[in-house]
């Protein structure tokens, strides 16, 4: 909160404020169109695409990553509310749910404990930091909720946001060829797997290969969000507290 | 025009909510997400009658979601030194770790699952698509 009242400190803080929004706004318009032309394949997400001309001009004009931070507070702030409205969409698939109770819970339970495992098992070798484990240990859920995981925790919530998103783009780049080495042909699995591992990144992938992998990965990136937010805190506290 | 209205401030007032019973409660949990449960709870209550009251606004911002993370996700590249010690690991970790993660989360599934009727050929068919 504290943050949207310093946009406000001055008329200079607040238009710059503006300014960056406003840069951000158009930035992301422009990665959308350019993603859905290249049909959301993972490497083009805006997240990718819009991302470089906003930190070349940066750059360019010499802005600290602290003056970034406070003047796009705003848009953070509207983070709250989107994670409410997660719940919308799981409604409206409740029956899918209920219809397919045993393999949603099944995917959503094993997932959410196998990314964060196997991550955290991968880089014991290198001795890490424990702020770098607690920001890997989400990196399979929606960075709506891996930024706030990361702050309860003790992670650093933007590397949190940075390594959710590369996640899913290699995770949307990998699973056709699982599913083909694999030889799944379930649409359910498909659109699950993706989900669970992928959050947004590989839903939008499940959403291209049709309605029902699209309906799956939905539920699947919720719950498993869902899951992640009420266990990981309570997990860290108890083994790493 | 008021249903948006009304639900920006459904969703905000359950945040808010949600932030209060977790501070009350003293439980490390995001608020949001308690916020998250609470309008689900609502919604099992009053059925559709919630939902087409809240859709618009709920899926305007969750339509829009990516907007939100430009403001970390900048930050992040602009204080990249900052984490470039842990590159090896974060490579590993991510490289790694997401492909063995959908593979043993697909080979489970693949065994668990039973077979849906007639999901075969459509798989094989819209892969190709």
């Amino acid at each position: 909160m504290s943050g949207v009242l310093a946009m406000f400190a001055s008329w200079q803080a607040f238009w710059f404020a503006v300014a960056c929004i406003a840069a951000c706004a158009m930035a992301y318009v422009a990665g959308q169109r350019l993603w859905l032309r290249l049909h959301h394949h993972p490497l083009a997400h805006p997240l990718v695409t819009a991302t470089v001309p906003l930190v070349l001009v940066l750059l360019f004009l010499g802005v600290p990553a602290a003056d970034w931070r406070a003047a796009t507070q705003l848009l953070y702030w509207l983070l709250g509310p989107t994670i409410v409205a997660i719940a919308v969409p799981v409604y409206r698939q409740r029956r899918t749910v209920l219809h397919s109770m045993k393999p949603v819970l099944t995917a959503v339970l094993a997932g959410a404990l196998i990314a964060p495992l196997l991550a955290i098992l991968l880089v014991l070798p290198f001795a890490p930091a424990r702020e770098l484990l607690l920001s890997l240990a989400p990196k399979s859920v929606t960075s709506a909720i891996a930024f706030p995981v990361a702050q309860i925790t003790g992670g650093n919530p933007e590397l949190a946001v940075g390594i959710v998103i590369i996640t899913g783009i290699v995770g949307g780049i990998v699973a056709p060829w699982i599913f083909a080495w694999l030889r799944i042909r379930d649409l359910r699995v498909m659109g699950l797997v993706l989900g669970v591992v992928a959050h947004a990144v590989g839903t939008a992938r499940a959403i291209e290969m049709g309605h029902k992998p699209g309906a799956f990965a939905g539920v699947a990136l919720a719950l498993t969000g869902l899951v992640t937010a009420l266990l990981l805190p309570l997990a860290v506290l108890l083994f790493a507290g | 025009m008021f249903d948006l209205l009304f639900g920006f401030a459904l969703l905000v007032g359950l945040q808010l909510a949600g932030d209060w019973l977790v501070t009350f409660l003293g439980i490390p949990f995001p608020g949001a997400v308690a916020g998250m449960l609470m309008l689900l709870a609502l919604l099992v209550l009053f059925g559709e009658r919630l939902l087409n009251r809240i859709a618009r606004a709920a899926d305007l911002l969750l339509r829009n979601l990516t907007l939100l993370f430009f403001g970390p996700v900048v930050a992040l590249v602009l204080d990249a030194g900052r984490f470039a010690p842990w590159a090896a690991p974060l490579a590993v970790a991510i490289g790694i770790g997401t492909p063995l993660a959908m593979i043993a989360l697909a080979l489970l599934l693949k065994f668990t699952v039973p077979p849906e009727a007639s999901a075969g050929d459509t798989a094989v068919r819209e892969e190709k698509s």
